[in-house]
């Protein structure tokens, strides 16, 4: 049963894998980009001693703090009024999915168009509203909360979906009986939904700190990574070193890096949740 | 209503029910503004939608001539369907492909013990943590070896298996009663069997999820199409589209807002199609 | 007509022997007479054979092409599909009289040319022919991925490319990509929005060096700004943002941004000197940029820029504002002119845009009148197993026939002295003269091998420095950044 999984895991995930952490180790002709030597851990040396990959590192958390802060509780909300037949309900379901399927090309048009600070669309009705126009793309902090915002717009459907399909497992003669006893309904979320919904919870906790540490098209699509840098994480800065600045050699080692800190996140998280869930 | 002095009941009951599809529109709003916006720039032409763009007005967003002739561009001198095409043919490969490994995978991960199983389990889910910008080049090669370069297989098959797929497999089938097993081997079914008649079942809503998922990764796939395919009657739209963006001196505005339509409504229908798994009531539960 | 030939004779400094070249091409082009097209261009010239090889080869003089059947790849980046199909006759007529030779285009977005050849490079495996740079040309020879094409081109034919782009596109005397066009910047102005503003035009001349002063234009667009904003016009710009730069906010001008910094030096000052440094951009070794990208004079060539977004003269986004007629200047190259003299604009992106009168004035100088020149320049894959082939391919798309139908479709300048002096224009019209004038002395960029990791870490920069940043500080940080970069090629 295990077979096709391993097979492609071996061929297209570990095997790439593998040759990054052999890259990480490794000096490489930087107009060919083949490898020209073993350099020990020479490449990790002169990532971890340059300022800009300090601050992709602190970004990085940035993103991943930010997008779970607002991810998940949005997503459960979502996921819980959404959760019933009453009118309406499809609508929003279909226009979250909606976001979730929107193509990248549409993600790019739109977007950078209601960001755009002199003709965009946000600026306009700020404006309108006689309210102060916002440097949305323009500005470190600015630039950071605008390309969360899109990404939760994007990829909240994705939690949310989740949840939905937790949903589905708590019976309802749970809900009926607590109705019979007159809970409030965020008695019953808090008492008998959310224990429900604990692995769904770990699961969308995982996908969201992986999405959200190796984010790199929406930086991409929004700022190219600046102003100054300041919106550069992990991936995107290896992504920068191996096909923007000819060193593959430092793209993998802070690919590692990146590896060993998601590591860390998410098995923290798995501790944490796991104390809490043997409670 | 609020300046009603006590609301009993009833009266309440009436107000959230006013209240709450205001509030669902208005949610749907948000979400669905900037895929509306495409698709009613979709029916400007490009030198309306220049002349129009700035000043912010509502003529910036409405079409005030209509025209489908975006539409006709891109099919007929963009050969946007041979691309739209080739996009199908890769989502429906990666998509009935990876259901069929994950859920094979997320069963043996959640049923069958086997020795390692938890750390094959954490390995795997370590390669998610690496993201492909980051391991194109060897990724490259690898499908070069294989002599995947320029074919259908080489669009879907690195993605087949999925280390988020099998997770939120082995997670769904985890949390089926194992009584229900138990009494189904008392009964003598096969482990098969079981698996067919029982486990699958039970996990519909999960598999929707996967289904839309992969649909909506395999169709939002860029940077390895443009990679591994050489031969651009094989190359998928959302190449195509990028490559149409980038043509210097010459916006193609109107047909990028209607490929981008196009790109988008498919996913939008399956969506809707597939919800009807999520809707409590709705779908009939193999636990009875 | 003979008095257009006797006007490059006049406006240029090109050699008797090219000029001969040039007047013979032009003589056959007249006899032809223009009604008969282009593609009847058969007298020999650089670019031009016929009767060598079974089909016009243009430059070509490598052996004559294999009998076996083979496919020739060749990747570019996409255009309009009336230039696409420019391509597709030529390759339509190749197959006729090479019909074992199968022609497949790749056609990518152009921001991810490069990507692609890095891939391509790294896998040792690529198509055959690839869309490059002339300023990547010092990296194609240093990574000895590029065959120099002196081994299959004519002297003649690459003594005819423009010098200043040949001289970028090759190392130690080696071609190793063909520049098929050339993009001269200068700068284009809305005669009207500057009338009606009351604000004086900028000279109109083809000498570069008779431009405005960066003080002058700036004061001009700063008025310019002003009278627009006092007429409660808001929606209108005095500089058009960037058509060069990679989009996204903080409008940048790409490679181009030296038109800014090295402007601010001097050739010919003492090598010692700031003035020399800030020209050269990197030192003698090209492996330092600090003490030569943060110059004072740089660091003022920074100020002038960001005083343009700081006063609200430029847009800090993306946008063709020119062509929508909402803008009083912008940088620009011939496409620009081609376009706005063009017949058929009713058939354009800008057709409902309400037409203006333009014209066109060099770019503003510094110490010195200064343009970097940048092209498009396809190379042959050293990893190619048809090297020969693709070698007579790319002289068969560059052939004059095809050359002067792709300038036609898509209005670039051709990068060739025989071309250029085909169209009567650019020894008769100012602003074709001024692009000429431009393009013939134009300036490499900076001599380094790192070429690509500096203006990938210069770019952003600039970007920061449009949006705000300290030009001091910003441009000191990426001159120790493009340091740290470059120390990989010691």
């Amino acid at each position: 049963m295990l077979l096709p999984a391993l097979a492609g895991l071996v061929l297209f995930q570990f095997a790439p894998i593998v040759v990054g952490l052999l890259n990480s180790l490794q000096s490489f002709n930087p107009f060919t980009h083949r490898a020209s030597g073993w350099v020990g851990l020479n490449n990790f040396v002169e990532v971890l001693a340059e300022p800009s990959f300090h601050w992709a590192v602190l970004i990085t958390m940035v993103y991943v703090v930010l997008i779970l802060a607002i991810t998940i509780p949005l997503a459960l909300g979502l996921a819980t009024l959404l959760n019933s037949r009453r009118p309406g309900t499809t609508f929003v379901r279909a226009a979250v999915l909606g976001a979730l399927a929107a193509s990248e090309a549409v993600t790019a048009l739109v977007w950078n168009q209601m960001y755009d600070a002199s003709t965009g669309l946000l600026n306009a009705l700020l404006v309108t509203l006689h309210l102060p126009a916002q440097p949305f793309l323009i500005d470190a902090n600015h630039a950071v909360v605008s390309i969360v915002v899109m990404t939760v717009w994007k990829d909240v459907g994705l939690a949310m979906l989740m949840f939905l399909a937790g949903l589905q497992s708590v019976p309802g003669s749970v809900y009926e009986a607590a109705a019979l006893d007159g809970a409030s309904t965020w008695k019953v979320f808090q008492r008998i939904t959310l224990p429900l919904l604990r692995p769904s919870v770990i699961l969308v906790m995982f996908i969201a700190t992986v999405g959200a540490t190796r984010l790199v098209t929406p930086i991409l699509i929004l700022t190219q990574g600046g102003p100054g840098g300041s919106t550069t994480n992990m991936a995107l800065y290896s992504y920068n070193q191996a096909f923007s600045f000819n060193s593959p050699g430092h793209a993998a080692a802070s690919v590692v890096c990146m590896m060993l800190l998601l590591v860390a996140l998410t098995g923290g998280q798995a501790l944490l949740l796991r104390r809490r869930g043997g409670k | 209503m609020s300046n009603a002095p006590m609301l009993n009941e009833q009266q309440g009951r009436r107000g959230t029910s006013l209240m709450w599809p205001a509030i669902c529109v208005l949610i749907g709003l948000l979400f669905f503004f900037p895929i509306l916006w495409a698709a009613l720039m979709s029916f400007k032409s490009t030198p309306a939608i220049i002349a129009e763009r700035f000043p912010l007005t509502w003529k910036s967003v409405v079409p005030t001539s209509p025209t489908f002739e975006n539409y006709v561009t891109l099919f007929t001198s963009i050969g946007f369907g041979r691309s739209l095409l080739n996009t199908m043919i890769a989502s429906i490969g990666q998509v009935s492909a990876s259901v069929v490994v994950a859920t094979l995978a997320g069963y043996a991960f959640a049923r069958l013990p086997f020795p390692g199983r938890d750390l094959l389990f954490a390995l795997i889910l370590s390669t998610a943590f690496v993201p492909l910008e980051t391991i194109l080049v060897p990724l490259y090669n690898v499908a070069r070896a294989l002599g995947l370069t320029s074919t259908y297989p080489a669009l879907f098959l690195p993605f087949v298996a999925n280390p988020f797929s099998i997770y939120l497999m082995r997670q769904s089938f985890a949390e089926i009663p194992v009584e229900l097993d138990d009494a189904a081997h008392i009964d003598g079914a096969s482990r098969w069997r079981v698996f067919w008649r029982i486990a699958l079942p039970n996990v519909k809503p999960a598999l929707a999820t996967l289904v839309l998922i992969q649909f909506i990764w395999s169709w939002n796939n860029y940077l390895w199409p443009l990679v591994i395919i050489q031969n651009p009657n094989m190359q998928i739209a959302q190449v195509s589209l990028a490559a149409l963006k980038s043509i210097p001196n010459f916006p193609m505005d109107g047909p990028l807002f209607a490929g981008a339509t196009i790109l988008t409504v498919p996913l939008v229908l399956l969506a809707i199609v597939l919800q009807r798994y999520y809707v409590r009531g709705l779908m009939t539960s193999g636990i009875r | 007509m003979s008095k257009d030939i006797n006007n490059i004779e006049s406006t240029s400094g090109i050699s008797r022997r090219t000029l001969l070249g040039q007047m013979a091409v032009g003589a056959s082009w007249l006899a032809m007479g223009s009604a008969m097209g282009w593609a009847s261009v058969v007298q020999a010239a650089p670019g031009s054979n016929p009767g060598k090889y079974k089909i016009d080869l243009g430059g070509y003089n490598g052996p004559e092409l294999t009998s076996e059947p083979i496919t020739l790849r060749f990747m570019r980046q996409d255009f309009a599909p009336s230039v696409n199909a420019v391509f597709d006759n030529a390759y339509a007529e190749f197959r006729k009289a090479y019909p074992n030779i199968t022609i497949e285009e790749e056609k990518v977005p152009y921001g991810d040319l490069q990507k692609k050849v890095q891939v391509y490079v790294a896998s040792g495996e690529g198509p055959d022919i690839m869309m490059g740079r002339n300023d990547f040309a010092t990296a194609y020879a240093a990574g000895q991925f590029a065959v120099p094409l002196n081994q299959y081109f004519s002297q003649e034919f690459i003594d005819d490319i423009v010098d200043s782009l040949r001289n970028s596109g090759s190392v130690g005397g080696d071609l190793l990509c063909l520049p098929w066009e050339t993009n001269p910047v200068f700068m284009y102005f809305n005669r009207d929005i500057f009338e009606s503003a009351g604000i004086e035009t900028p000279p109109e001349v083809s000498d570069i060096t008779q431009g405005w002063t960066w003080d002058q234009f700036n004061d001009a667009l700063d008025r310019l700004t002003k009278a627009l904003r006092a007429k409660g016009d808001t929606t209108s710009w005095a500089l058009a943002a960037s058509t060069y730069g990679n989009g996204g906010p903080g409008s940048n001008y790409a490679q181009l941004e030296s038109i800014w910094i090295r402007s601010m030096g001097d050739p010919n000052a003492d090598k010692a000197s700031s003035l020399y440094k800030t020209f050269a951009g990197v030192s003698e070794d090209g492996l330092t940029a600090s003490g030569y990208l943060d110059t004072p004079e740089a660091v003022q060539g920074m100020k002038n820029y960001q005083f343009l977004f700081a006063n609200g003269i430029t847009p800090k986004g993306a946008g063709s504002q020119f062509r929508e007629g909402i803008a009083g200047m912008m940088v620009g190259s011939i496409n620009e002119a081609n376009y706005m003299t063009s017949e058929d604009r009713a058939s354009t992106p800008y057709a409902n845009t309400p037409p203006f009168k333009f014209g066109t004035t060099p770019l503003p100088r510094g110490a010195m009148a200064f343009s970097a020149i940048i092209a498009d320049a396809p190379f042959v894959y050293a990893g190619s197993p048809h090297v020969a082939e693709a070698a007579a391919l790319l002289a068969f798309i560059c052939n004059d026939a095809n050359r002067l139908a792709f300038h036609k479709e898509w209005g670039s300048m051709p990068g060739r002295k025989s071309l250029l002096a085909l169209d009567p224009r650019y020894s008769s019209d100012q602003s074709y003269q001024l692009a000429a004038a431009v393009a013939a002395t134009a300036y490499a960029p900076p001599q380094t091998v790192g070429w690509f990791d500096y203006f990938n870490a210069v770019n952003p920069a600039v970007s920061d420095i449009a949006l705000g940043a300290d030009p001091q500080k910003r441009l000191t940080n990426a001159a120790q950044q493009v340091d740290g970069l470059l120390a990989k090629y010691k």
